[in-house]
């Protein structure tokens, strides 16, 4: 009964946090941003490993305000590189990524050699364990879920808007940088609360994939975060199930394999952008009738 | 005359060259106005300058009185620069020209939505609504981006090279609409390249070519000679 009552709680949150993300990625991938969340996840490593190297505190709370604030500096560097250097976004997320994971690594290496009490709690955000959350942890994670998802709803306009056309929406009034800081503020958050699930290098999946398999059935924005959400929560509720029950399977890799699969068969089968859509309707209709 | 915008002394620099040097000009208001010079000319530099995209390194712009709200100046960007692959309605696009007047957080209203259909309409797009923009040919697309300028409901419609890449009818219907919107007192900005049609098109030329070689009146101002003077290289002037 007990054990029936914690499945529904993380059920409950790994599905919050799949549309949180999947709300987020549809923007981030339209922004042609999409090693951005991997830059996030790897940079909040340090952040957390410092965090409980300063304070020994195992509290999920504490040591994601770590790793928050490890991203906040990697997003606000990229932004000083990206602004003030000749070096393109690509290359300074390369950078900064591969600059933060191997601080990160460095001080875990260094906790493990003073052989600190309970850092094992470090492989929860390196590799992710959904299944094994704690009461408060999942409070933590449906707070943060709920109040990123609000967020979008209320400013999906603006976002949208910004997205599509930076240009006229300064034109119009909106200014594209507080936009931009709200949507990299959100984006950190999800994506450390993201690595509990899926762990460091996994959970840019968890960002990415659901939004590039909406796009391939959404035509319009709204329906692009809906399916987003939608397929987001559903690869997390099933790889979270399968993981509680089939013994040896862990959650993060079965949310991601799931997620794979989705991609690979929105990409073949989608309507008007699979490839076999495209393909049959080109053998029934011709080149021209199908250049959608 | 009044003024729409006053441009004393714009120089701007851009990755430490200078791409507009000393312009000075001022715009009269309730004209169609053309703005010409080759390319790499400084033309959309001038154009972002006036809507505040780009900080010119010295000089002023003054706007008028009737220009000071910020949904008054619509601008229709070159096509290129969105991606057409966005998830988006024709409607949905036209409708973010009420973005400005809706403001943050906020939903269209019933106002919204019947502006943006006047405005559908009025570019010939209204049966097309509901179409994905990324099935839309160039010609449909500046329609688009037109309709979203009219939905804005703007005192002055700045337009960066409208015609490029689309058909001769639609280049004709979308010059008829933007002389009736010259008629009711608007003012329209259009960088434009075809040396063959300005005349014709425009009431008032603005020539650039890194600095200001003329501007005036179309029947005074457009002539061979100023024309040869802005389309040769600076350094041979």
């Amino acid at each position: 009964m007990i054990y029936e009552h914690i499945l529904a709680c993380i059920i409950v949150c790994t599905a919050l946090l799949g549309c949180a993300l999947g709300a987020l990625g549809s923007f981030v991938i339209l922004r042609n941003n999409s090693f951005l969340g991997d830059m996030i996840s790897h940079a909040a490593l340090p952040g957390i490993a410092a965090t409980f190297f300063i304070t020994h505190s195992v509290n999920p709370a504490l040591l994601m305000l770590g790793g928050i604030c490890s991203g906040i500096i990697s997003v606000f560097g990229l932004h000083i590189i990206t602004h003030y250097t000749r070096i393109k976004k690509e290359t300074a997320i390369g950078i900064i990524l591969s600059v933060f994971f191997g601080i990160g690594l460095v001080i875990i290496s260094h906790i493990q050699k003073h052989s600190i009490a309970q850092q094992a709690v470090l492989n929860k955000f390196l590799f992710g364990c959904i299944a094994t959350l704690l009461l408060t942890d999942t409070i933590l994670i449906f707070l943060v879920s709920v109040g990123i998802l609000t967020i979008v709803w209320l400013l999906h306009k603006e976002f949208t808007l910004s997205t599509f056309d930076p240009s006229f929406a300064h034109t119009i009034g909106f200014s594209n940088q507080t936009i931009e800081i709200i949507n990299m503020m959100l984006l950190v958050v999800a994506m450390i609360i993201g690595l509990h699930a899926v762990g460091v290098i996994l959970v840019s999946t968890l960002l990415i994939a659901p939004a590039a398999a909406a796009r391939q059935w959404a035509m319009r924005m709204p329906l692009m975060m809906l399916y987003a959400m939608f397929i987001g929560s559903a690869c997390c509720i099933s790889g979270t199930v399968l993981s509680c029950y089939v013994r040896h399977i862990p959650t993060g890799p079965t949310i991601t394999i799931l997620l794979c699969c989705v991609v690979v068969y929105s990409l073949l089968y989608a309507p008007h952008r699979g490839i076999w859509f495209a393909n049959s309707c080109k053998r029934t209709f011709g080149d021209q009738e199908c250049n959608l | 005359m009044n003024t729409a915008l006053d441009i004393r002394h714009i120089t701007v620099s851009l990755n430490n060259s200078v791409v507009l040097s000393n312009v000075s000009t001022a715009i009269p208001l309730g004209s169609l106005i053309g703005i010409i010079g080759p390319n790499g000319a400084g033309k959309t530099t001038l154009l972002r300058c006036v809507i505040g995209l780009i900080k010119p390194l010295a000089g002023s712009i003054t706007k008028h009185s009737t220009l000071q709200h910020r949904c008054a100046i619509a601008y229709v960007p070159q096509r290129s620069t969105v991606d057409w692959d966005f998830p988006a309605t024709v409607y949905d696009v036209v409708l973010m020209g009420r973005y400005g007047h809706i403001g943050w957080f906020k939903r269209p209203g019933l106002i919204d939505h019947e502006l943006c259909k006047q405005a559908l309409q009025q570019v010939g797009m209204l049966e097309l609504a509901d179409k994905p923009i990324g099935h839309l040919s160039g010609g449909q697309q500046q329609r688009v981006f037109v309709a979203r300028a009219l939905a804005q409901q703007a005192q002055l419609y700045i337009l960066d090279e409208p015609f490029i890449g689309i058909d001769t009818i639609t280049e004709q219907s979308l010059i008829v609409l933007f002389s009736s919107l010259r008629d009711q007192g608007k003012t329209i900005i259009i960088v434009h390249h075809d040396l063959a049609t300005a005349q014709r098109y425009f009431d008032w030329v603005v020539l650039v070519n890194k600095q200001l070689i003329a501007a005036g009146p179309t029947q005074t101002i457009f002539t061979t000679e100023h024309i040869n003077k802005t389309y040769m290289r600076p350094e041979a002037q």
